[in-house]
């Protein structure tokens, strides 16, 4: 006990010198411009000692981020990485464990939802002294669509470990064959998107699947992520540029949300509740469903495609494409994972490093390759591993990351999005809804527990 | 003499010592335990009621206090009063359905049949079931379209033709209109502790009274209603009082009923009790004084459900032990 005791504090002073040594390193050469991908050095690796680095994932991710802190450690000898892995309930896990004063050094967090909410209670220490001191070009090096994720109010928190349009158009092939429809191309339009999937609901059988099956064209989502994307093919969005006013009740959200509805109650085209059972995941992989909209993911976790699925694949021919364009736009909502330093960390040089390295350094090509998700720096999507990873897929990943844009985000999202979801509910689920009436409700109830920016 | 009386007293004064001693030893596990996991957490959330602490921010003492803005601030939430409204009608709805079906199996089960015990046994049954378990299966019987319900309604001509895609079925899972009044009629499936009293309580019946009113020439409906029922109040009153104590507090089977999804309280909040609420205001918005002070929110209705329980309790309920 009293060795431990002693050892602390002669730990620490270690850290601090350590770390104090990275930072006088500030002016050492940056490699990363034009490496090729897998070999890009992350310089200034002065930070060492102990970083404590919580993430979430499958036991897939778990290999990936097994193998990349391995890496790192090799890699900058004097670090070691305490990794604290959660497959479920992430969230509570890291307000646990914040809440208890023992904030992991570095962390992962949802960039579509999360960094706002974390940046204002004072949990992430802003990076952008070190982002100087290294000399990066954060728009060179990762997808602009998904920059925006990692800052909050001026200030960078977090660098991106994966970045994806959240809405490409996967369609199932057998499908369209048996309806002898012509295939979802890059230049659809949601005029095209409505032919087909008023087409492709009815009863019949495909080549995968040879009983008579009730079958829908659209796998019906009205999530948040599938609420924005409706508002931005609009040109709409639910909340005006400054945060300060919900904008849902504008004649160009109510068109889009009415669109939809009309898609799905009138038309025929997409699973009413009851007749899908709310399930769009299963019901495109089961092919009852001709199309849906996911990430890149999908591959992994909607086809069980990649070498690193545990499922059995899918049994139809699929394919991928963009998201059909509205009237204004054909912006998918994008998602990204950042990886932030705590404002608590007391090694936080080593931990900025960490998150280099597998953002941007030879742990990302190596997270890349378990098919968690796109990676966030572009010179990645080059790695043979990727590319092995997501074969056909990645072209259409990399075109629709062009075709993309961050959400507009309050502190409370989670409250502000869950007020809004209840508000619409009625309406995406009966026939006779009023538009009116739900998007009323939702901006009155936002607007009155005061959850705008 | 007087000495050894008092070595005697004196040695019954060291016995009973050393048995209060062991006593406390005994509770002592107990009480550490409660001091632990009850009366330390119930203190901190009554300190944390009157913080704004997210435990994002970090550890709660050092969060702010903010006087009584978190009560102010549910008292005017309407998702909140929402909330209340639905565990009204979640816990009493529960308790009606259940005490109405438990007193009548409890009557059957009161026979003396070939083995009773191995039926008491087979009702009993589904009070072991884990909630998730169960919840989930109804989930598949009330499936819309291909559930077990919505097979019988579309063989009755009851609904529309399932097979057919302008054909919308009857949405148990999702029409909010439906989803709770389902749920309570789930809750009849986990009857087996009510039955239990209430078997105990018919038991405890004396069978004088049943003889002596049949000389009388009373009917089975009139023994129910004079000589059963009356007597069977002090256990409806047990079970309607813990019964509704645990359904304000029902969260599981509604979230799985719901689907599983704990961010929003069902379709459109139809499910949304205010268990479930204060859980989500705490852990998915992270606003824990604000959920602590749902909670006593909630505490304060029990409290005046229950105190109505009792203090109506004198006007219905009947001791046999007051009438001898």
């Amino acid at each position: 006990m009293k060795t431990k005791r002693l050892w602390l504090p002669v730990l620490g002073a270690a850290l601090l010198v350590g770390s104090w040594g990275g930072m006088s390193n500030a002016a050492s050469a940056y490699t990363h411009a034009n490496a090729p991908a897998g070999k890009i050095k992350i310089s200034n690796c002065g930070g060492k000692g102990t970083v404590k680095f919580m993430f979430w994932g499958d036991k897939g991710d778990l290999a990936a981020q097994t193998a990349s802190i391995k890496a790192a450690e090799k890699a900058c000898p004097g670090l070691h990485v305490i990794a604290d892995w959660h497959q479920s309930d992430y969230d509570t896990a890291l307000k646990t464990a914040i809440g208890s004063g023992n904030a992991p050094d570095l962390f992962q967090l949802d960039g579509s939802k999360r960094v706002p909410q974390y940046a204002t209670e004072g949990a992430l220490a802003p990076i952008d002294s070190y982002i100087k001191r290294d000399k990066i070009n954060l728009s060179k090096i990762f997808f602009k669509t998904c920059l925006g994720e990692m800052s909050y109010k001026g200030k960078t928190y977090g660098l991106m470990r994966s970045c994806g349009n959240q809405k490409i158009l996967f369609y199932n092939k057998d499908m369209f064959d048996a309806k002898k429809l012509k295939y979802p191309t890059n230049s659809w339009t949601l005029a095209d998107f409505s032919k087909a999937a008023q087409k492709l609901s009815g009863n019949y059988s495909t080549s995968s699947d040879p009983t008579s099956t009730l079958r829908y064209g659209w796998g019906w989502h009205s999530d948040d992520f599938g609420m924005e994307t409706m508002l931005y093919q609009y040109g709409a969005d639910w909340l005006s540029k400054n945060l300060k006013q919900c904008t849902l009740t504008t004649p160009a959200a109510r068109a889009a949300f009415t669109w939809w509805h009309n898609l799905r109650w009138n038309l025929h085209g997409a699973a009413t509740p009851s007749q899908a059972g709310g399930d769009w995941f299963g019901g495109f992989q089961n092919g009852t469903v001709g199309m849906t909209f996911a990430g890149a993911w999908a591959e992994d976790y909607l086809f069980n495609h990649s070498p690193g699925s545990t499922g059995a694949p899918v049994k139809f021919k699929w394919g991928a494409a963009l998201l059909p364009k509205g009237p204004k736009t054909r912006l998918g909502i994008m998602a990204a994972t950042a990886e932030v330093v705590s404002k608590t960390s007391k090694n936080k040089n080593a931990a900025y490093w960490l998150a280099r390295f597998i953002t941007e350094g030879q742990g990302a090509v190596l997270m890349g390759a378990s098919g968690a998700d796109t990676p966030g720096a572009k010179a990645l999507w080059n790695a043979p591993a990727v590319k092995k990873e997501f074969g056909s897929l990645l072209s259409v990943a990399l075109l629709a990351n062009n075709y993309g844009r961050t959400p507009r985000l309050v502190p409370q999202y989670d409250d502000f999005s869950s007020t809004i979801q209840s508000a619409m509910d009625n309406y995406w689920n009966s026939a006779s809804g009023s538009v009116n009436d739900a998007t009323s409700k939702a901006c009155a109830d936002v607007t009155s527990k005061g959850l705008l920016g | 003499m007087a000495v050894s009386a008092k070595s005697a007293k004196r040695s019954r004064a060291s016995e009973r010592r050393k048995e209060a001693l062991w006593g406390y030893g005994f509770i002592s596990i107990w009480f550490i335990g409660f001091a632990i996991f009850t009366a330390v957490p119930l203190a901190m959330s009554v300190y944390i009621s009157f913080t704004s602490w997210s435990p994002i921010a970090g550890p709660f003492w050092e969060a702010k206090r903010v006087g009584f803005a978190n009560y102010n601030t549910f008292l005017h939430d309407h998702r909140y009063w929402h909330s209340i409204i639905n565990t009204i009608y979640f816990s009493f709805g529960s308790v009606l359905v259940v005490n109405l079906v438990s007193i009548p199996l409890a009557m059957i089960l009161n026979q003396r049949l070939r083995g009773i015990n191995l039926y008491r046994t087979i009702f009993y049954l589904p009070a072991i079931m884990p909630a998730v378990a169960s919840v989930l299966i109804f989930r598949l019987i009330f499936l819309p379209g291909t559930g077990l319900v919505s097979w019988i309604l579309s063989r009755f001509h009851l609904q529309c033709d399932v097979t057919q895609i302008t054909c919308s079925p009857i949405d148990f899972l999702n029409d909010p209109k439906i989803t709770m009044l389902v749920v309570i009629i789930i809750s009849a499936w986990g009857v087996g502790q009510t039955l239990l009293i209430y078997l105990a309580g018919l038991q405890g019946i004396e069978a004088s009274y049943y003889e002596a009113s049949s000389l009388d020439g009373a009917n089975s409906w009139q023994q129910f209603r004079k000589i059963t029922l009356p007597l069977l109040t002090p256990a409806i009153f047990f079970n309607v009082v813990v019964g509704l104590i645990g359904a304000f507090q029902e969260f599981a089977k509604l979230v799985i009923y719901a689907g599983g999804s704990q961010a929003t309280g069902g379709p459109a909040d139809s499910l949304l009790t205010t268990f479930w609420y204060l859980y989500i205001v705490g852990f998915d918005f992270s606003r824990m004084g604000l959920a602590s002070a749902m909670a006593f929110g909630l505490f304060a209705l029990i409290m005046i459900v229950t105190l109505l329980n009792f203090w109506g309790q004198k006007k219905w309920v009947f001791y046999q032990e007051e009438r001898r």
